[in-house]
């Protein structure tokens, strides 16, 4: 009995925070209804321990809880909001690869099709300066013709 | 606590609205994990807001599908040990110059005699038992908990916390 009761004793923290297996926290349940003096330790310590609690707490001044929340909010608009504008139009994309992975697809993509109207562009402005016997130097002052400025 | 925010999509981070809830349903718990951490009030509000800085730039790297306290504390705790490290390496240097940093201690008068025996206890103990027993304790979290703000697999909790115990018995044991 005293040996039980010295083990028992030697849990009680373990039992009061919790960290007792099942099957040793029902032993030491059995223990407690029967045994008045380790309840009354359990209780003592059980009492100091929420006295530390309380006491050790720190409860924030208003003026530095409110003045977190302002910072966090400015810090909130500065990364998440301004990378949110910056990429305005990566839920288009998303969702139309609707493939993360893939993604990356898009951006030669674009540049190929730039790369194609640019040719197309010099192409046509080059079919149209042979057909009507311009060359690239007198090009400009046709153009200027056309639109009436002498 | 998971943010449920249904303003944004699943991939987004989480909503101003939101954090703003959480930051005022944590308020009270955050500060005092932070002061019993570093124990100076002042540390202590710049920690808190330093804490709100770091979630909201990491916002990214945060995973909604797990538990958004467990995360908030390990931004906390690795800010307070960036503190309590710097402040050894600057307390170290003064008394290299002969100037002797004054040492702090946890509202020392407020503490009845056993009280304050039973914190000395459990400030003697080593720091990595120490942590897991006050985040049990104060902050009442779970093993699971724990694990995430330590960075710990929950069996090191686990040992820790059964070994952080067996050495607070035996302080306490001693001192009484």
């Amino acid at each position: 009995m005293t040996q039980n009761h010295k083990k028992i004793k030697n849990q009680l923290f373990h039992y009061i925070l919790d960290s007792l297996p099942p099957k040793r926290r029902r032993k030491v349940d059995t223990h407690l209804e029967e045994c008045e003096s380790c309840r009354r330790e359990k209780e003592s310590i059980e009492n100091l321990l929420n006295g530390v609690k309380s006491k050790t707490g720190y409860s924030l001044p208003d003026y530095a809880f409110e003045s977190a929340k302002t910072e966090m909010k400015k810090e909130y608009r500065k990364t998440v909001e301004s990378r949110d504008r910056e990429t305005f139009i990566r839920p288009f994309i998303e969702k139309l690869s609707g493939n993360r992975s893939i993604r990356w697809i898009f951006q030669p993509a674009a540049l190929m099709m730039l790369t194609v109207l640019v040719s197309l562009i010099i192409s046509g402005v080059s079919l149209l300066t042979q057909s009507n016997g311009l060359t690239a130097l007198n090009f400009p002052f046709s153009l200027f013709r056309a639109f009436g400025v002498s | 606590m998971t943010p449920v925010c249904k303003c944004s999509m699943k991939e987004k981070p989480i909503c101003l609205d939101e954090l703003e809830k959480i930051m005022t349903e944590t308020k009270t718990s955050l500060a005092g994990f932070i002061y019993r951490m570093v124990k100076q009030p002042e540390i202590t509000q710049d920690i808190f807001q330093e804490t709100w800085l770091n979630v909201v730039r990491h916002l990214d790297s945060y995973d909604r599908n797990q538990p958004f306290k467990p995360w908030l504390f390990r931004i906390a705790r690795n800010l307070s040990i960036n503190h309590l490290n710097r402040q050894k390496r600057r307390e170290k240097k003064e008394q290299n110059l002969g100037d002797i940093y004054p040492t702090h201690s946890l509202n020392p008068g407020e503490l009845q005699a056993d009280e304050e025996r039973l914190m000395r206890c459990l400030d003697q103990i080593p720091s990595r038992f120490r942590e897991v027993i006050r985040l049990r304790f104060f902050e009442e979290m779970s093993f699971e908990d724990i694990s995430t703000v330590l960075n710990v697999p929950v069996g090191t909790v686990y040992s820790r916390s059964n070994r952080g115990l067996k050495h607070l018995r035996k302080r306490w044991e001693k001192v009484r």
